[in-house]
């Protein structure tokens, strides 16, 4: 299995290198540079120009490409245009934020998936069932935004009982403090990405119970007369899990994929309002470092999810 | 808590529209008390606190009450300079300098005195290409040996200078050229701003725009200092103990970030005193919440209509006014400006928050233009249809549109993206244009994206595809517009160049307008003449406004308050909800 991990991890290498150079193309189609912003009646378009040369933009792109290629494999991803920081120590301190925030909405996500599967898999056809299904319906069918108002509305302003924005109060000081308070901020964008980023495991794990429920493994042990809760948790259960265990790379790696919605609602600084403001301010390095970082999280997410699946199911090996 | 009987008293009665620019709170102020300030964006804020570092409008306004970012002058509500600030300036027309004294008792937030080289640091902060500034500008280039400074040619600045030392209070700036303009804030000749020298001097320039110093752990000249700044979101401010002037009489004072789309409801929940940067489309939900009262401003800002007549010779650095179009004759270009009806565009989308323009000085500047001025501002059909039969351009009645010599008069529109109005609004005027038999259609069929707008307009020579674009500018202190109109205005879109209007801007500039009332005429002149010429039409002023919680006692927008932070306070601990 090493082998083919090494192998996969090597791969990846090409493929990003494709990525790199389809995103750098693109970017600078474009219209508009980081410096079309700057114009005002004092300002000195020679100086513009002095500035977009230093930047090397009017180099043809293949050339600012080599250059841009030649410092990322020293692990130099430039300077935000933007905010003059190295692209780096801002996506650096932006993934803090979107990991700490993301890893909790999937926690959340989890504890009320998984029980709201089970319940309406196991009253098949009643009104449990009727009920989370109707809910994940409306869930998947509304955009999450306008959720993600409502619950800013009621939670936030109406009832006062969480921060509105940002991740951390500006009167919190000292350690503890500030943890605390970073805590109380993220959980409503947490809580709102959870209740409303139910579907995808609930359809899976739903529809996984039923199947198994139907199989002549089940069948057989039942007529063994095992008991239905044993049957339950060690058969049907396990084998449900699977698709949702083949997804499970793809959940880690996009804890650092950032929520654009949720993010840019809550006025949360993460990687996810990073890349729209980005790309409105046409910040080519943070661009391309940014979709970079996303391709390869999706690579990776794919290896780790096919490595858990040769974990949690004997019958796959990767080969 | 507050009521709405305000200004009765009041001494200062200013109106911006149907605004008051102040707010007469008949409650007193407390003793304390936390101020919650939001500032509206979709975007993080950028904490840098030296100006010649900065470009985000958001923390312009973010930094004010620490000083913003260390501004040295006071101005009245003209924008002139006055004494009384964290320095005077004093102008000297015959030696062509400026001298700066700063107080004795200026200091930074840490005890520290602020010196002629803290100063002198600004202009190395901005001209010295290592701190990678893009704040210069030509106008910089009038002080002796910065632009030497500035290409690497020289290691000093050897047009600033101290009278008493580098430690000393008094700066000596030599000019190669003086100008009416110079007594005008933002007038960019000489910077109005300091950076604490002594502890920012260790730091590399290329990692100082993010060193802590100058992000989360600055000094700063103003009646609060930071506490604490949570990058990208909010600052709290406590008084800075080491403040020169009246004592604020707040305990502190929150200022946040908040995203457009919840700002309403946090007005609502009456979450912030008052937050800036409201848009003109929210103003509607805005002006009937509870406990708020709403106050306005004139904005810095003109909108108005380029016509494309010419184009930018790169190498001489001049517009030459050489394009083949109808345009070229004047009655053409004011039958346009006539046909337009600004007023009831206004009316309809604006909320009471921009009015017609008559010139191309907005009514703020109220020393340099007046009502009187004959602009566009009303439709006038007929007159534009007269000077269209003048000038030979006859109706084709089986097409609706003039022809002249067999060519039919046909305009391409490059209207640009804007807010949802935007492309009701310009299709408004292609319809209006039909009335006078003018057919006028959208660049490539629908309006220009902004980044697209900016690389066409402004990547000289210009371009012939075009013939009629909308465009507005935030202004500066001083009102002169050579930048946005003379000959080698790189910014001057439709290329423009006529000898009067020129000479007009010139005087505006000349020695001559040192005297006020000439130049206040020569303002006036210079509008009436653009407004006779064409070339742009002014479209309209635009009126900013603040909701403000009525427990806050002391608020003002008058551009020419300058101790509000020490003056506003509130009246109870709770926000007024009525």
């Amino acid at each position: 299995m090493w082998k083919v991990i090494i192998r996969r991890i090597l791969l990846m290498i090409p493929q990003l290198f494709i990525l790199s150079i389809l995103v750098f193309f693109f970017a600078k189609l474009m219209p508009g540079d980081p410096f079309s912003g700057l114009i005002g009646p004092h300002t000195d378009p020679h100086e513009v120009e002095a500035l977009r040369r230093a930047a090397g933009l009017y180099d043809p792109w293949w050339e600012q490409y080599l250059r841009w290629l030649g410092n990322a494999i020293h692990g130099n991803l430039g300077m935000s245009y933007n905010l003059k920081e190295p692209v780096m120590t801002v996506i650096g301190h932006r993934a803090i934020n979107t990991f700490w925030m993301s890893l909790l909405s999937v926690i959340l996500t989890y504890l009320f998936a998984i029980p709201m599967s089970i319940v309406a898999a196991r009253n098949e056809g009643k009104w449990q069932d009727q009920l989370w299904l109707t809910y994940n319906s409306i869930t998947f069918g509304i955009p999450p935004y306008v959720f993600y108002l409502l619950i800013i509305f009621i939670f936030g302003y109406s009832l006062n009982w969480f921060p509105t924005g940002g991740t951390v109060s500006p009167d919190a000081m000292g350690i503890i403090p500030v943890f605390f308070s970073k805590i109380y901020h993220m959980i409503l964008p947490a809580f709102s990405l959870a209740v409303f980023g139910t579907v995808g495991i609930f359809t899976y794990f739903r529809s996984g119970i039923l199947d198994e429920q139907t199989q002549d493994y089940v069948r057989t042990a039942r007529a063994k007369g095992v008991k239905e809760k044993v049957i339950f948790r060690r058969h049907i259960l396990r084998n449900a899990s699977l698709p949702i265990a083949s997804n499970f790379g793809f959940v880690i790696t996009g804890l650092l994929g950032g929520a654009i919605f949720a993010e840019t609602i809550f006025g949360y600084p993460g990687l996810g309002q990073l890349f729209i403001t980005s790309i409105s301010g046409r910040d080519y390095s943070m661009i391309t470092a940014l979709i970079l970082l996303n391709g390869f999280l999706g690579l990776l997410g794919a290896l780790l999810s096919d490595i858990i699946m040769a974990m949690v199911d004997p019958r796959i090996r990767i080969q | 808590c507050g009521s709405n009987q305000n200004s009765s008293t009041s001494t200062k009665k200013l109106k911006a529209g149907n605004f008051d620019v102040a707010y007469q709170n008949p409650d007193k102020a407390i003793k304390g008390g936390n101020l919650k300030i939001a500032y509206q964006s979709d975007s993080p804020m950028k904490a840098e606190w030296l100006a010649p570092l900065s470009d985000d409008a958001t923390f312009g306004s973010m930094s004010s009450p620490g000083g913003g970012q260390d501004g040295l002058f006071f101005t009245n509500s003209s924008f002139k300079y006055i004494n009384g600030g964290p320095a005077n300036v004093s102008l000297y027309k015959d030696a062509k300098t400026a001298t700066i004294t700063l107080r004795k008792d200026l200091k930074w937030s840490d005890g520290s005195e602020v010196t002629a080289k803290d100063y002198e640091f600004s202009y190395d902060l901005t001209a010295n290409p290592a701190y990678g500034s893009d704040r210069w500008t030509d106008s910089l280039a009038n002080i002796v040996g910065l632009s030497d400074y500035h290409a690497g040619k020289a290691k000093t600045i050897s047009g600033i200078t101290f009278p008493d030392g580098e430690n000393g209070k008094v700066i000596k700036v030599q000019f190669k050229e003086m100008t009416p303009g110079m007594n005008q804030t933002g007038n960019g000749y000489f910077l109005e701003t300091v950076a604490p020298y002594q502890y920012l001097k260790d730091v590399a320039p290329k990692d100082l725009a993010s060193s802590p110093k100058s992000t989360t752990k600055p000094l700063v000249t103003g009646p609060f200092k930071p506490e604490n700044v949570v990058a990208g979101e909010s600052i709290k401010y406590v008084p800075n103990p080491y403040y020169w002037g009246e004592k604020p009489k707040l305990n502190s004072i929150t200022y946040e970030i908040v995203s457009t789309a919840k700002s309403v409801a946090a007005l609502s929940a009456h979450k912030y005193d008052y937050i800036n940067d409201m848009r003109a489309s929210q103003y509607k939900q805005v002006k009937d919440v509870k406990g708020y009262k709403v106050l306005g401003q004139q904005e810095l800002y003109i909108s108005l209509m380029y016509y494309n007549l010419g184009h930018y010779d790169v190498k001489k650095s001049i517009s030459v006014q050489d394009r083949k179009t109808p345009l070229q004759d004047q009655n053409v270009r004011e039958a346009l400006g006539y046909a337009r009806n600004v007023a009831a565009v206004q009316a309809k989308f604006s909320n009471g928050l921009a009015t017609p323009a008559n010139g191309l000085i907005p009514p703020i500047f109220k020393e340099f233009t007046s009502p009187s001025v004959k602009g566009y501002e009303k439709q006038d059909l007929d007159k534009a249809n007269k000077l269209l039969d003048e000038d030979g351009w006859k109706l084709n009645k089986s097409t609706g549109y003039r022809e002249k010599d067999g060519k039919e008069l046909s305009l391409v529109y490059a209207a640009r993206v804007g807010d949802a109005n935007s492309e009701t609004i310009a299709q408004n005027y292609i319809q209006q244009w039909k009335k006078i038999g003018v057919k006028v259609s959208l660049y490539h069929g629908k309006l220009m994206e902004f980044n697209s707008w900016v690389d066409h307009m402004t990547t000289p020579p210009g371009s012939d595809d075009w013939d009629i674009t909308d465009g507005a500018w935030s202004l500066s202190g001083e009102p002169s517009q050579q930048d946005l109109f003379s000959a080698a205005a790189p910014y001057n879109f439709g290329h423009f160049n006529d000898p009067e209007i020129t000479k007009d801007l010139n005087d505006i500039d000349s020695t001559k307008a040192e005297d006020s009332t000439y130049r206040k005429a020569a303002f006036i002149k210079y509008q009436e003449d653009m407004n006779k010429k064409a070339y742009v039409v002014p479209t309209a002023y635009a009126i900013n406004y603040t909701p403000v919680n009525k427990r806050v006692v002391g608020m003002t927008l008058d551009y020419g308050a300058m101790n509000t932070w020490s003056e506003i306070g509130v009246s109870s601990d709770k926000m007024a909800t009525k």
